[in-house]
């Protein structure tokens, strides 16, 4: 017996791509035998109300806003705020998201009042829900009560049906208070669902209690029956491609654009640094944080297959770390193939230039490194592993080879000083050829990260779920076990003013790519160096150096490195001070990146692709 | 109007002055620069070697740092300064191209050995 299956994927999930999480489950669903549909009902919301401010809201992090606006229609008379505080609230905050109204206010309730209950009835009555058994949802950040919303509909309207969630929003103890608080969820894969979510419908078919799969949980009276989940997927070759097919029909048959779509794909899941040394103020993967990667073969089969099969260039890797062995093998046969890829990976930040260079090659165009900071001393408080001429480094080459770099600037660790955000602030003028932070701003505190996790290494500190989750969630709901974010205050926390210069340097770096990038660029040959200054309109101008400096300099170039170092490479019979001593003149001057004992020349070459 | 007669050894007394004043790193490269030209007009000389032949910059780092920046805006009189020693270039339009070997007889200025501070 089968048991007709229907994967959502509801608000706000991102419009502009597919879900990785209900493609791969209909592949490995039809892959047992199950016939399983999906619905990316998320982009039926933002036809409604538009694509511009359906991404605005889907892409707000900070207030629980997506999950607000589909909190009454989730959970009825027991919603927190019906006439609507939380837009008042938070209002300065969530004023960009006005657009043409009167108020934020008046923009959000209009959407939740009139939006979000016509997309609900759509949904219910022109979707084809008759003689479905199971309706799944996957939920991640803010797809909770949307998804809430349809199911308690689809319950009301087809009692029979049986509802499976599952996601990062269910990972341990938040899925586990979901099920026990939110009626409409039957059943609740807890961690990964690759293999417990098509023994869950066998368990539906044959008339087992699914509760018995390793990984799922249920509601039984005021508890919950789980049992625990079974280790995590080691073969990731084992897995299917992901199937978008529905996703493209549907952006087709309602007028949503999808050339510029990035496919999403999985090559690998956890982290292998993570594993190692946890980075303090990461959250991500709750529950699996070991390493696991396809082998570099199946991965390119997989991008050659879903472009054929999509007629899509574009990917975005899901996985949180690239595998270095890919460096080795899947991006050199990326580009020997000459295959037209253009992909996004998010790295560690420790990449060489030869390895840059292997990955542009390879078809690699964005990429989203942990830089996080520009202190050495800040990047050690969060274990990073990486030191901040590395980051420098990773900013230049990127640069050099054409890769576009999505990074932040983080602050408010535990023990880090004034002097060290002053000292940010006073390089970056420096940096500015290079491609400028997304953003600089505080860490959020995030469950499962360190600095939420293991409260007696970092210090006592006041934390509480984040504010805005009272106007979501009914009082039943225990907050402190749903809530992924969380405000806090470490208690030798700086106060604001610390980081105003920072801020205002990164605000003035991004500037300086308004109207083009600025460049720092140099040209050597034996003995002679050129160095072409373009960083700062009225203040332009050429660098010529000699001999030992312009030696000293290109020695500086290809990786951060110490003065004693350069001195051996070079065979100079100077002492070492007074090769620091150069290195301190050309820092002075803009042209070198000093950190502790590592120096690192910041202009690039003016020959490009080398 | 006569012209005063200023002698290589005097723009050579001015380039040692000049370490004595305080400059920022523009005004000292343009400064040179523009005493450079002084020298050169001073002073004509033959053809000089080739560029090989040039003994390595043994000032000390701060003097080399000291005169490595020229801002773009005064990078026409630097240019002019610091183009290769061999070459000739016209008084009526500085700085030039280089011209080739041999049409030295239509120069009317050439360059002479270069004042160590004001080498970049
Ligand atoms: S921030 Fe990135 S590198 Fe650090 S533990 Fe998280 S996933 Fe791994």
């Amino acid at each position: 017996m089968t048991v007709p299956t229907v994967l959502v994927s509801m608000p706000f999930m991102q419009v502009d791509r597919p879900s990785i999480q209900v493609g791969l489950l209909k592949a490995i669903g039809e892959a047992n035998g199950f016939p399983v549909r999906t619905l990316h009902a998320n982009l039926d919301l933002a036809a409604r109300i538009g694509p511009a401010y359906y991404r605005l809201l889907a892409e707000h992090r900070g207030r629980q806003v997506g999950d607000w606006l589909f909190s009454v229609e989730a959970f009825g008379a027991a919603a927190p705020d019906v006439d609507g505080e939380l837009p008042a609230e938070f209002a300065d905050e969530l004023a960009y998201l006005a657009g043409e109204s009167a108020s934020v206010r008046d923009r959000l309730m209009r959407t939740r009042e009139h939006d979000v209950p016509a997309f609900l009835d759509a949904l219910v009555d022109g979707g084809d829900w008759h003689g479905t058994g199971v309706v799944g949802f996957s939920s991640t950040f803010q797809q909770n009560t949307a998804s809430f919303a349809l199911a308690r509909r689809l319950k009301e309207r087809f009692p029979d049906i049986v509802t499976v969630f599952g996601g990062a929003n269910f990972d341990g103890v938040m899925g586990l208070e979901l099920v026990r608080s939110v009626d409409c969820v039957d059943y609740a894969v807890i961690g990964e669902g690759d293999r417990a979510f098509p023994r869950l419908l066998a368990a539906l078919a044959a008339g087992t209690d699914p509760a018995d799969v390793p990984g799922v949980a249920r509601r039984d009276g005021d508890r919950v029956v789980a049992t625990e989940a079974a280790p995590p997927l080691d073969q990731l070759d084992d897995l299917p491609a992901p199937d978008y097919g529905e996703f493209f029909e549907r952006s087709a048959s309602l007028g949503l654009p999808t050339a510029e779509t990035w496919l999403p794909f999985e090559s690998a899941r956890g982290c292998w640094w993570g594993a190692k040394h946890h980075c303090t103020f990461c959250g991500l993967n709750g529950t699996t944080m070991r390493f696991r990667a396809k082998s570099p073969q199946r991965v390119l089969d997989e991008l050659v297959g879903q472009a054929r099969r999509y007629h899509a260039f574009r990917f975005e890797a899901v996985d949180n770390i690239l595998d270095p062995a890919y460096l080795k093998e899947l991006f050199p046969a990326l580009a020997a193939g000459r295959h037209d890829f253009q992909i996004f990976y998010e790295v560690k930040a420790n990449l060489t230039r030869e390895q840059l260079k292997v990955l542009a090659h390879g078809g690699v165009t964005h990429l989203q490194p942990g830089l996080e900071s520009l202190s050495s001393g800040v990047l050690r408080l969060m274990d990073k592993g990486v030191r901040a001429a590395q980051n420098v480094n990773l900013l230049r080459w990127a640069r050099y080879y054409g890769l576009h770099v999505g990074w932040n600037i983080l602050w408010g660790f535990p023990g880090e000083t004034e002097e060290d955000y002053l000292a940010q602030a006073a390089v970056v003028p420096h940096l500015v050829h290079l491609q400028p932070p997304a953003s600089a701003a505080g860490i959020w505190l995030e469950r499962f990260s360190p600095l939420y996790a293991q409260p007696d290494r970092f210090g006592p500190q006041r934390r509480t779920f984040e504010a805005s989750y009272r106007h979501v969630y009914p009082e039943g709901v225990d907050l402190d076990r749903v809530a992924y974010f969380f405000d806090h205050e470490f208690v030798d926390a700086l106060p604001p003013s610390a980081y105003a210069p920072l801020a205002k340097a990164v605000a003035d770096w991004a500037e300086a790519w308004s109207g083009g990038p600025p460049s720092l660029t140099f040209r050597s040959t034996r003995g002679f160096l050129r160095i072409e200054d373009r960083r700062r309109q009225g203040h332009d101008g050429t660098y010529t150096f000699h001999d030992t400096l312009a030696d000293i300099y290109v020695a500086c170039s290809e990786r951060p490195t110490t003065a004693p170092a350069v001195r051996s490479a070079l065979g100079l019979d100077r002492p070492v001070a007074d090769v620091e001593a150069a290195f301190e003149q050309f820092a002075e001057r803009g042209l070198m990146f000093l950190d502790g004992n590592l120096a690192l020349s910041l202009a690039l070459p003016a020959t490009p692709g080398r | 109007m006569t012209q005063p007669h200023i002698t290589a050894e005097e723009v050579e007394e001015l380039f040692a002055k000049l370490d004595e004043v305080q400059l920022n790193d523009p005004q000292r490269a343009l400064l040179s620069a523009i005493l450079k030209v002084a020298g050169d007009v001073t002073e004509v000389t033959g053809l000089s070697g080739a560029a090989d032949d040039r003994p390595p910059d043994d000032r000390s780092f701060s003097d080399q740092f000291a005169t490595a920046f020229t801002p773009h805006q005064a990078a026409l009189v630097v240019e002019y300064a610091a183009a290769p020693q061999e070459n000739l270039i016209s008084r009526n339009n500085p700085p030039c191209p280089p011209v080739p070997p041999g049409s030295a007889q239509a120069a009317m200025i050439s360059r002479r050995g270069t004042p160590s501070s004001s080498q970049p």
